[in-house]
């Protein structure tokens, strides 16, 4: 286990930010945190990185408590914060080598490491430039490389794509998958479920500082009753066959709205022919029909009662 | 490790443009404006030109031929004539007046009267030197006449020495009262070095910056990051105020610091005790750095001020009614420690400003040090 975190309390006055939050990471994984703005995901993070003080629980990180002065284990540790953190002074290759050399004290190996880092983010045209003179996608991608310069074997990544542009989002979200296949463990937290979805081999959602689901993609989408949803445009929907289109088989809610009419089906088979069949027997007129798979908004909104893009 | 982390604050505070501006070009235009504004007393007299004047002899008698030799003998400093004298009478004296080729006229009658068009220094100093011929005049007049035993002994009073009252120093060199607004404001300068401290703080502290954040988490003990930012501050600022010091010296010409290594070891005191108010004020409350920047300029400026920065008797004043502010007041302190260089031949009054410093600068390294030191934080 690299990360272990039992029952975790945090409290900011009467707020109480993590309510006996219960964790484990193992080595290798690509573990999600999931949840909206302000659910305590950042807090869990700093946390763990004996940034904060906490009213009650253990926090152990590569199998040992974690404190400010547990230097061997923070040696190990790459950190990319939520909000860019790099000296406006200094040039990009500046920034990372001297980030770089918090961690490395041989001049060699860290010009190696550097000039990898560089690579890896594709920033080579901008080794010169000052942080000001980048783009927020090529800020955010300094930022990464001034954390994981030094090769570590976990990595904190806190929203690492928040307004970026979609070709840097890939170039990043590429890069991390490229570190967990070279080692590394990592810890990625988002509101984003897409990225969340495409990346990380394990997830927990987290919602007002407590853990409501936890697993791999597929285990947290089979914990749920919605195993389709089926969306119908349709220009006017008589409200006469509301409870009849309702009453097919596996659909177990009805969401009209004007032009539209979303069907969310629990387990079962050929659920859209069902559909299908029905506006052809009350000769219902319809544009597009179309499927959808459980996200885990799904699962959130399932469980919580809101959406996870509050 | 020391030295990479030293290195790049070193660098990084060198590109910090207002950093830059603020301790090393502000001090220098300031000092620039003071030369021109005050320049020192001692450069006024040999600076002076000769004042054209016109002597209308109305009545010529002895005392207008004795005024008159008088007049051609007054000097503002050696081989300086204090006038250039075109005598002749009060309706030519006139015309020259109108066309501005004299800058008065002295009109040698019974009274020693005098006319101008205008009114400057010029003017003042002919109407000084006048009433004070007068004034001599009827002190020997009075002498001979009431106590002519003492009449010889009032001559050679009135010939030794023309000045009432004379400058003295206590010791040391000659003390010009101009420079002390230029060591308020090297005092000043020196406490300038907050904003090195204040921007620190900003990076250190992991509640108050993400790369406070970021730093906070590496494995560098923070007592090495802290050490390595505050000696780099110390190092960039002391250095600024010597750039201050030898512009000064030897750009403006200005007398300070005629003992140059304890005049800059209370310079480097000075920005010691100036970066470590910064890092002091940048780390005990979690405000915005901008209202804690002027927190520090407002605290500098004041200090400054008053140590004598625009109006050098404020000093004083405070001296004598609220006597503690200047004790505890660093650019009093700091200014006085100059001073007290540059007019006393010995080191009593210097080493008492030293130690004072000294151990000021010990209380506000502690304090910051111990501030900035948290190991984790409440919030974030």
């Amino acid at each position: 286990m690299v990360i272990r975190v039992e029952n975790l309390v945090k409290r900011y006055g009467d707020l109480v930010a993590l309510d006996h939050i219960n964790l484990s990471i193992r080595q290798g994984e690509i573990f999600g945190l999931l949840g909206p703005n302000g659910s305590g995901k950042t807090t869990l993070i700093n946390c763990i990185l004996s940034l904060l003080t906490y009213n009650k629980g253990e926090i152990e990180v590569f199998g040992k408590p974690m404190n400010p002065d547990t230097y061997d284990s923070k040696r190990k540790i790459g950190v990319v914060m939520q909000n860019v953190a790099v000296f406006e002074e200094l040039t990009v290759w500046e920034n990372i080598d001297y980030f770089c050399g918090l961690y490395v004290g041989d001049k060699k190996e860290r010009k190696t490491l550097v000039e990898e880092a560089i690579s890896f983010v594709g920033l080579e045209d901008f080794q010169k430039f000052y942080p000001k003179k980048l783009s927020g996608g090529l800020l955010r991608r300094l930022n990464i490389a001034c954390g994981i310069a030094h090769k570590p074997s976990l990595i904190f990544l806190d929203e690492p794509t928040v307004a970026v542009d979609p070709q840097s989002r890939n170039k990043i979200l590429e890069g991390i998958q490229e570190l967990n296949r070279k080692g590394a463990t990592i810890i990625y937290t988002s509101h984003y479920m897409e990225e969340v979805e495409q990346i990380c081999t394990r997830i927990a959602i987290i919602d007002k500082g407590r853990t409501v689901a936890e697993g791999t993609n597929d285990e947290l989408k089979s914990m749920i009753k919605t195993t389709e949803t089926i969306h119908i445009e349709t220009v006017d929907f008589p409200e006469s066959l509301i409870t009849s289109i309702q009453s097919l088989p596996n659909i177990y809610k009805t969401d009209i709205l004007p032009g539209k009419i979303t069907l969310r089906c629990s387990r079962g088979k050929h659920n859209l022919i069902h559909v299908l069949d029905f506006l052809k027997k009350h000769e219902i007129v319809f544009g597009r029909v179309y499927t959808e798979l459980p996200t885990l908004n799904d699962v959130f909104l399932e469980i919580t009662g809101k959406e996870l893009r509050d | 490790m020391f030295l990479h982390l030293f290195l790049y604050r070193l660098k990084s505070f060198f590109r910090t443009r207002s950093i830059i501006f603020w301790t090393m070009l502000f001090p220098i235009l300031l000092s620039t404006l003071f030369k021109f504004a005050f320049g020192s007393s001692s450069d006024i007299l040999e600076n002076y030109k000769t004042i054209p004047v016109g002597a209308a002899v109305v009545s010529e008698n002895a005392e207008t031929e004795s005024f008159l030799s008088i007049l051609k003998s007054a000097e503002f400093s050696k081989d300086n004539p204090m006038f250039s004298i075109k005598a002749g009478d009060l309706e030519s004296s006139k015309k020259l007046l109108a066309d501005g080729q004299i800058d008065g006229i002295i009109i040698l009658d019974s009274s020693f009267s005098v006319l101008f068009s205008k009114s400057n220094i010029n003017q003042s100093i002919i109407r000084q030197f006048v009433n004070r011929y007068i004034q001599t005049v009827k002190i020997v007049t009075d002498i001979a006449s009431v106590s002519p035993e003492n009449f010889s002994k009032t001559l050679s009073l009135l010939e030794e020495n023309p000045a009432y009252l004379q400058s003295v120093t206590v010791g040391g060199e000659k003390s010009d009262p101009m420079l002390q607004y230029f060591y308020a404001l090297i005092a000043m300068a020196c406490l300038y070095g907050s904003f090195l401290g204040l921007q620190n703080s900003h990076s250190i502290q992991a509640n108050l910056s993400a790369l406070g954040a970021r730093r906070h988490v590496t494995p560098t003990s923070r007592k090495l990051l802290i050490i390595a930012d505050t000696l780099a501050a110390y190092l960039i600022h002391f250095l600024s105020i010597i750039v201050l010091y030898l512009y000064i010296r030897f750009v403006l010409q200005m007398p300070v610091g005629p003992q140059p290594a304890p005049f800059l070891l209370i310079c480097l005191l000075g920005s010691v005790i100036g970066v470590s108010i910064g890092q002091c004020v940048g780390s005990l409350a979690r405000k915005s750095e901008n209202l804690k920047m002027a927190l520090t300029l407002g605290f500098s400026m004041l200090s400054s001020i008053f140590s004598g920065l625009m109006y050098a008797d404020i000093k004083y004043y405070i001296g004598k009614n609220a006597p503690i502010i200047n004790k505890i007041n660093p650019a009093t302190l700091i200014s006085d420690a100059f001073y007290s260089l540059s007019v006393y031949s010995d080191y009593d009054r210097f080493s008492s400003s030293l130690i004072t410093l000294a151990l000021m600068s010990a209380a506000l390294i502690i304090i910051s040090y111990f501030s900035i030191k948290r190991g984790k934080y409440a919030s974030i």
